[in-house]
């Protein structure tokens, strides 16, 4: 089952379907809010631990080391205009505004709700997300 | 010792001004002390003179000597490891200093819990890129409790590895669980074992020039031992040089930098704020055995306390039970994975903390937070 309704957008009919490779059979949201931005390049690779600062830490060496693993140097930044489920296993998925539809990694269960919980918390403060993703699906959420 | 001739602070200063002032004598705190008083500082057993004199031909021998130490001499040699910078100050590393406050032994031959403990608070803190960790351990419980264990004692002193081994195997508690006093007594607090600052290891670099820098440049810290003569009761700034004066004992000090340019390691000295540049000191390469005596360096800090701090941050990826919380001032900590669901039980609770902007009271276990509490 898919999505049927747009917030704030109730009158016009869904602009784009995005239908994902990687939903591997489950369904896909095929509603888009608005503002379909263009897809980040898919890059490799999700920490094990945290290798980012919160923007205003006095920390100054974290970045660095970031950068030095190679491959993670380039974050998407935005806020949750939405989140879907269905009644598959691990299914989520989050609008992030001004991109567009995002499944969060169903490679693990207790990772989806973990990220999915982030993405709870920034559609209900408005408080951007800082994501890492591999072709349209999320890897790897921050929240500062 | 016993044949030591005190302090001549007018003969000094005479034979600094021969010399080119390499550095400058003032009436110190300590050098206004009586002669016994002074000596009682140095808390590390002196060498006898045969191996004293070999420590300092070494410690002379691989560093370039330069001359009134106003810079101008080559970079000191750094083999073995590559890309280490010209000058390193953990005091102010991108305007942030690391280094905490300059403390005061007393009366005591403890430097060596200063040292050792000066050394440990700055790794803390740099390795956590946390300069607002303001960690303030117990030289009284390294000193009086684990080192006494292995016959420390005011009047004898400790030696540095002794101290870094105890810090190792059983970790050191906080000031104020057990404060210091100057001398024996004061009770433990005993919850210490949940306050509590365990190495994960250390490493020995005396007499690797280059292990020194480097770790010093990564690490932030290294402890050291000095052979002190008399002139360096009165040191009060600039690059310090032994000019006149026997000497007068060990002494243990926490190196904070270096400095290639004018050829001085930057130390932090546990005499209080009235001696050298604000309890600081600059020594020239190859001086006074810095190098070849006794040279330590902690690998990583484990913290084990309850804190209260905000959540600046979260962190989840896809892989199970990955949740993080970035806790200010301490950095990024594991919430807590030894049961199914705990992981996203504690971040549901963290996220709550994070958006009412309230600090949550939690349990730091060596990274991760193992209880927490949000109200």
């Amino acid at each position: 089952m898919s999505p049927t309704k747009t917030q704030n957008r109730k009158d016009k009919a869904p602009e784009e379907t995005m239908t994902p490779a990687t939903a591997g059979g489950a369904p896909a949201p095929t509603i888009i809010p608005s503002n379909v931005g263009t897809l980040p390049a898919a890059r490799d690779g999700a920490a094990a631990a945290p290798t980012l600062s919160p923007p205003d830490a006095t920390d100054t060496g974290v970045e660095a080391q970031a950068a030095e693993l190679g491959g993670i140097t380039a974050w998407q930044t935005a806020s949750v205009g939405a989140l879907y489920t269905t009644n598959n296993a691990m299914n989520a998925w989050v609008f992030l505004n001004a991109v567009g539809w995002r499944r969060l990694s169903p490679t693990n269960a207790s990772g989806h709700q973990l990220m999915l919980e982030l993405c709870r918390l920034s559609r209900d403060s408005g408080v951007a997300l800082q994501v890492d993703e591999d072709g349209s699906v999320i890897k790897t959420v921050y929240l500062w | 010792m016993a044949d030591v001739k005190p302090l001549d602070l007018g003969a000094l200063r005479v034979e600094l001004d021969r010399t080119g002032a390499p550095w400058r004598s003032v009436d110190t705190t300590v050098a206004l002390l009586e002669e016994q008083d002074r000596r009682r500082l140095l808390g590390v057993p002196a060498p006898d003179s045969s191996e004293a004199e070999r420590l300092i031909t070494q410690a002379e021998a691989i560093a370039p000597h330069y001359g009134n130490g106003n810079g101008g001499g080559p970079a000191m040699v750094t083999n073995g490891v590559a890309a280490i910078g010209a000058s390193f100050d953990a005091r102010n590393v991108y305007g942030l200093s690391y280094v905490t406050p300059v403390k005061n032994q007393g009366g005591c031959g403890s430097c060596v819990s200063f040292g050792t403990v000066a050394t440990i608070e700055t790794t803390a803190a740099f390795t956590r890129g946390q300069p607002d960790l303001k960690l303030d351990l117990s030289e009284q419980h390294l000193f009086f409790v684990l080192g006494a264990a292995t016959g420390a004692s005011c009047a004898s002193g400790w030696w540095p590895e002794h101290a870094f081994t105890a810090c190792r195997d059983t970790g050191v508690t906080f000031e104020d669980y057990m404060p210091y006093q100057g001398g024996g007594g004061g009770t433990l607090n005993p919850d210490w074992q949940n306050r509590l600052a365990k190495l994960t290891g250390f490493q020995t670099l005396t007499g690797n020039v280059a292990a020194i820098k480097n770790h010093i440049a990564t690490r932030g810290a290294v402890s050291a031992c000095l052979i002190v003569y008399q002139d360096f009761f009165s040191y009060g700034a600039g690059v310090y040089k032994h000019v006149s004066g026997a000497q007068a004992g060990g002494h243990c000090i926490s190196l904070v930098g270096f400095d290639d340019v004018l050829g001085c390691w930057i130390g932090k000295n546990s005499w209080g704020t009235g001696w050298g540049e604000q309890g600081f000191f600059r020594i020239g390469y190859g001086e006074c055995a810095i190098e070849t005596w006794r040279v330590h360096g902690a690998d990583s800090v484990n913290l084990r306390m309850w804190v209260d701090a905000l959540i600046k941050g979260l962190y989840a990826t896809e892989s199970a039970d990955s949740a993080w919380a970035y806790l200010e001032k301490l950095g990024w900590a594991r919430l807590a994975y030894g049961a199914p669901g705990a992981n996203l039980a504690m971040l549901n609770e963290l996220t709550s903390s994070r958006l009412r902007s309230q600090p949550v009271h939690a349990f730091h276990d060596n990274g991760q937070l193992t209880t927490t509490y949000s109200f």
